[in-house]
């Protein structure tokens, strides 16, 4: 008789009240703002937090994107659901960065996270949106700034693209 | 479980381009366990179904709900409220669920949102394969707990066939093994070898579909 889940609803109108928003933590600091007229693409970074020991969640103004840093107890916490809830939202591309398949802690997470993201690219190329906005690397030891160089590389592969046509549809 | 596969993108798409406000509904039964209908698989596609339209310059807005069950009726009241405030409704829940929700919420139009295939068991992680044909004359215990209907390309009473590779699998699938061969292997581990030539009646297919639309009655139940 009963839902089981909370209904959720996508939708830049208010005729529906927005329900949990699950998906994505929203407590997240937001992007900072852009210099205008300069197209900075905004960039989520999920990553295993062994795979980048001592990098804290955040937020970096780098000079060729913006990018918003979530550490993940591993990548296979990542959902396909949470990548596109993001990208839907306005982000203009997400990236995974997990550990190499043979030292993922968790034996398989990276290997099937993988899987995931490229099922991932495959529907956001069908949809229009280009594959590149999703992304997986697989890496070791890094530190903030070289996290931050990973999310440039995605930066300039995703800035041919121009800015996602959701931003600004739905409130992020 | 009932099986079902997601419909091609640019389908739904197309389907979903039709309204400003959809409702996309999943079903949290078989359709959910075979990752094509569930929570899940409706939280994927809303966001796709949302860029793909506005991303083309379109408006969509979409509502989101799993059921516990679509074919069931009781459960189904839950939408309601919902659909008052949409134009259409996308289920993903195999046929019968799609019927469900086009009857109860008529005139509102409802498209599938997957195409139903088979009844199926979970061979292996992301493997499912037929189990059950609902042919309504179950023949398992004559075949060792093996269904020659579902699981024979030509579903063979008395198979093997002559096509039947040399390593026992089907000669229209090389991945699919020869189902009477396994029967003969089951009735040959267990020594009853001879029960598979006995003669039996002629199977009554009428109830596979041959026969009509299947409607099943008992009045004991009835009010």
């Amino acid at each position: 008789m009963s839902l089981t889940n909370e209904c959720q609803f996508h939708s830049s109108q208010p005729w529906f009240t927005r329900g949990s928003q699950r998906a994505i933590d929203i407590r997240m600091p937001a992007y900072p703002d852009a210099p205008r007229g300069v197209f900075l693409p905004e960039i989520l970074v999920m990553y295993c937090q062994r795979s980048a020991p001592g990098v804290t969640s955040g937020v970096v103004e780098d000079e060729a994107c913006l990018v918003r840093m979530v550490a993940m107890p591993c990548t296979s916490k990542v959902e396909l659901t949470h990548c596109l809830a993001v990208l839907e939202r306005g982000t203009d591309a997400v990236l995974v960065v997990g550990c190499p398949v043979d030292t993922c802690r968790f034996l398989t997470g990276s290997h099937m996270t993988m899987k995931r993201i490229e099922r991932g690219r495959d529907l956001l190329g069908q949809v229009g949106m280009g594959a590149e906005r999703l992304s997986m690397r697989l890496a070791s030891e890094l530190d903030s700034g070289a996290l931050v160089g990973l999310a440039r590389e995605l930066a300039r592969a995703v800035k041919p693209l121009g800015p996602s046509p959701m931003k600004g549809v739905t409130p992020a | 479980m009932i099986t079902a596969e997601s419909k091609p993108m640019a389908e739904l798409v197309e389907m979903a381009k039709r309204q400003e406000r959809l409702l996309l509904v999943g079903c949290a039964t078989c359709v959910a366990e075979c990752a094509a209908g569930g929570e899940k698989e409706v939280l994927t596609l809303a966001p796709l179904l949302r860029m793909a339209v506005i991303g083309a310059g379109g408006r969509l807005e979409i509502a989101t709900a799993t059921l516990e069950r679509q074919c069931e009726w009781e459960f189904l009241e839950a939408l309601e409220p919902l659909v008052k405030k949409t134009d259409a409704i996308m289920s993903l829940a195999c046929g019968i669920g799609v019927q469900a929700l086009a009857e109860r919420f008529s005139p509102v139009p409802v498209y599938p949102g997957v195409n139903t295939t088979s009844l199926c068991i979970r061979e292996q992680p992301g493997i499912w394969s037929a189990r059950c044909a609902a042919c309504g004359d179950c023949v398992l215990g004559e075949t060792f707990g093996l269904c020659p209907v579902a699981r024979c390309a030509k579903s063979l009473m008395n198979g093997p066939c002559g096509g039947t590779r040399a390593d026992g699998t089907c000669e229209v699938d090389p991945d699919t093994d020869c189902i009477w061969v396994k029967i003969w292997e089951r009735a040959s581990a267990r020594g009853e070898v001879d029960a598979l030539v006995r003669v039996r009646p002629t199977r009554d297919w009428s109830g596979s579909g041959h026969g009509g639309p299947k409607r099943m009655v008992r009045e004991d139940l009835r009010t």
